[in-house]
């Protein structure tokens, strides 16, 4: 595989969303405002939180093996929940960008002057996957870092820092990512189907709401818990790896050509 | 050398091309005839290794294509039906972008774009996003994509199809020049004029190939090789010559129709003799369109 083709579609499609202004504004002003949302939510629990007497047995029992107060516990448990929800962030703008960059290709006829070049099908695929992978897990990042530091600075006041721990790491760098590219794959494989990006970004939100399903079943059975968060992410990487064995054949020069209308 | 041997072509259970076989010699112009959904563009796709044949051998230059894909595409240049550009990007990020693809260094891009833009008169026009090009422009650009990397084989998909008779004549000017560089040209094209003025040789095809040759070839293997004497009175008197002369004829008109023969300066040598006023005598014309219409009918 030549990796330069692949780095050419790469910042081919990253340029030519950066000149989509929808794209690049939903870039920008879903995580800001779903950030700002979650911060403000956590604030608000962090004032709220009431005296340790008032604790359900529930949250005691499920954060025992947690060794704070029992306030810190909850804080503890919130912000587990919510940098989960923070998922949110990536899925939604993997969707968008991908979307853009096959049906991009598709209303503007490039795809055959393209294939027609020495480039492979795998070279293009890849490019295709790591367009909307790498600028959505960068502003992801931020997004997270940004939580991340808050949640500790409140934090402090049960006199512990919430993170970096091991269920942090694993959302942040199992999780996000792998359920990124779930998405991304799930776009591409719509959008070569789709005649409009609206439309295959609404296929995929339509796979996006049982995830989100598992995600609050995660919630209510406590997915704080670092065997819980690994389960569900070697979930999503077999998803990944069945995606990506469907998607590559989509991405099979003939279909494209003949079938990608 | 392009040598395409049994190619056929199957979608499911649709056969869209069957027996394809042909040669296109080094440095030749090869027009490439055919009715909507003949197999035009399929053929393209398959000689520029963007799809495979279900069945059939094609060797370019006696390489095999079915094993060396990359090497035959780096080697091709085609023009696609549709342009196909990036219409935010402007002509210079479209062709760059391609460029890269088929491997050219930065340097050799920057000469070449300045080449070519001031060769197609888009020079001027070279940073304004493709979207806002004409027709004409984008199929300038798609030209100039084709043939960038120099190219030993180049694909023309309807080249001058939808454009202005200015812009359609530079384009077969190009053609042409491309030609006398070496450049071996597979011409697909609806425009039968355009074939007859610029091709060496034509295939015309429906599925699989129903003729193939020159088109003066062609244009005597279907038609014969024909005079037409045109004269001015006594019909009569010229069916007796005629007859006498032993000469297989027909008379429309005042036009005496007759396969070539050499006997044709000493038929007329009589007519005028015999006091018949001839007034033309020519080689009966045929367009390759009547020929192609012959065909496919």
């Amino acid at each position: 595989m030549n990796m330069k083709n692949v780095s050419i579609i790469y910042h081919k499609d990253l340029r030519e969303i950066m000149t989509l202004r929808t794209v690049k504004y939903s870039m920008i002003i879903f995580p800001v405002l779903f950030l700002s949302i979650l911060l403000f939510i956590l604030y608000f629990s962090y004032l709220n939180l009431g005296s340790s007497s008032n604790i359900p047995d529930y949250f005691n029992n499920t954060l025992k093996a947690v060794p704070y107060s029992s306030n810190g516990k909850i804080f503890y448990y919130l912000s587990m929940n919510y940098l989960i929800f923070l998922s949110i962030v990536p899925l939604s703008l993997a969707s968008t960008i991908s979307s853009y960059s096959v049906v991009g290709e598709k209303q503007q006829k490039t795809i055959e002057p393209i294939l027609a070049t020495p480039i492979d099908d795998r070279e293009f695929f890849l490019g295709k996957l790591l367009a909307p992978l790498f600028p959505t897990l960068g502003i992801t990042y931020v997004v997270i870092a940004i939580y991340s530091i808050f949640s500790d600075l409140i934090s402090i006041h049960f006199n512990y820092i919430i993170y970096p721990n091991i269920s942090w790491a694993i959302v942040v760098f199992l999780f996000i990512p792998f359920s990124t590219i779930l998405m991304v794959l799930l776009t591409l494989l719509f959008s070569s189907k789709a005649v409009d990006p609206r439309s295959s970004q609404q296929f995929s939100a339509i796979i996006l709401i049982p995830i989100l399903v598992v995600f609050f079943l995660s919630m209510l059975i406590y997915s704080i818990e670092s065997i819980l968060l690994l389960l569900l992410t070697a979930i999503v990487i077999i998803g990944d790896f069945l995606l990506f064995r469907i998607t590559v054949k989509i991405f099979d020069r003939e279909t494209i050509v003949t079938r990608w209308k | 050398m392009i040598e395409v041997i049994n190619v056929e072509k199957k979608f499911g259970e649709i056969t869209v091309l069957k027996n394809i076989n042909f040669n296109i010699n080094k440095g030749e112009i090869f027009g490439y005839l055919g009715p909507n959904g003949a197999g035009k563009t399929t053929t393209i796709r398959i000689l520029t290794g963007i799809i495979e044949p279900t069945s059939g051998e094609i060797f370019i230059d006696r390489i095999d294509l079915k094993h060396n894909k990359k090497l035959i595409r780096s080697k091709s240049g085609l023009l696609t039906e549709n342009p196909g550009f990036y219409e935010r990007f402007n002509a210079i990020e479209n062709i760059k972008f391609f460029s890269k693809l088929y491997g050219l260094n930065d340097n050799d891009i920057k000469s070449k774009i300045e080449y070519y833009f001031k060769l197609f008169n888009l020079w001027d026009h070279r940073s304004i996003p493709v979207g806002a090009f004409s027709k004409g422009m984008k199929q300038k650009l798609s030209l100039i994509r084709a043939i960038i990397h120099d190219p030993e084989y180049i694909y023309l998909d309807e080249p001058t199809a939808s454009l202005d008779p200015e812009t359609s004549n530079i384009v077969k000017t190009f053609i042409k020049d491309l030609k006398k560089q070496g450049k071996t040209i597979f011409l697909s094209t609806h425009n039968l004029f355009e074939a007859e003025e610029v091709c060496d040789r034509v295939a015309i095809l429906n599925r699989e190939i129903i003729e193939i040759g020159r088109p003066d070839e062609l244009k005597s293997k279907i038609f014969g090789n024909r005079i037409v004497v045109e004269f001015e009175n006594e019909p009569e008197k010229v069916k007796n010559i005629l007859s006498t002369m032993g000469i297989n004829f027909k008379i429309e008109g005042n036009k005496i129709i007759m396969d070539y023969e050499k006997s044709i300066s000493s038929l007329i040598k009589n007519l005028i003799n015999s006091g018949i006023d001839v007034s033309y005598v020519y080689r009966e014309n045929h367009s390759l369109e009547e020929i192609y219409l012959e065909m496919v009918k």
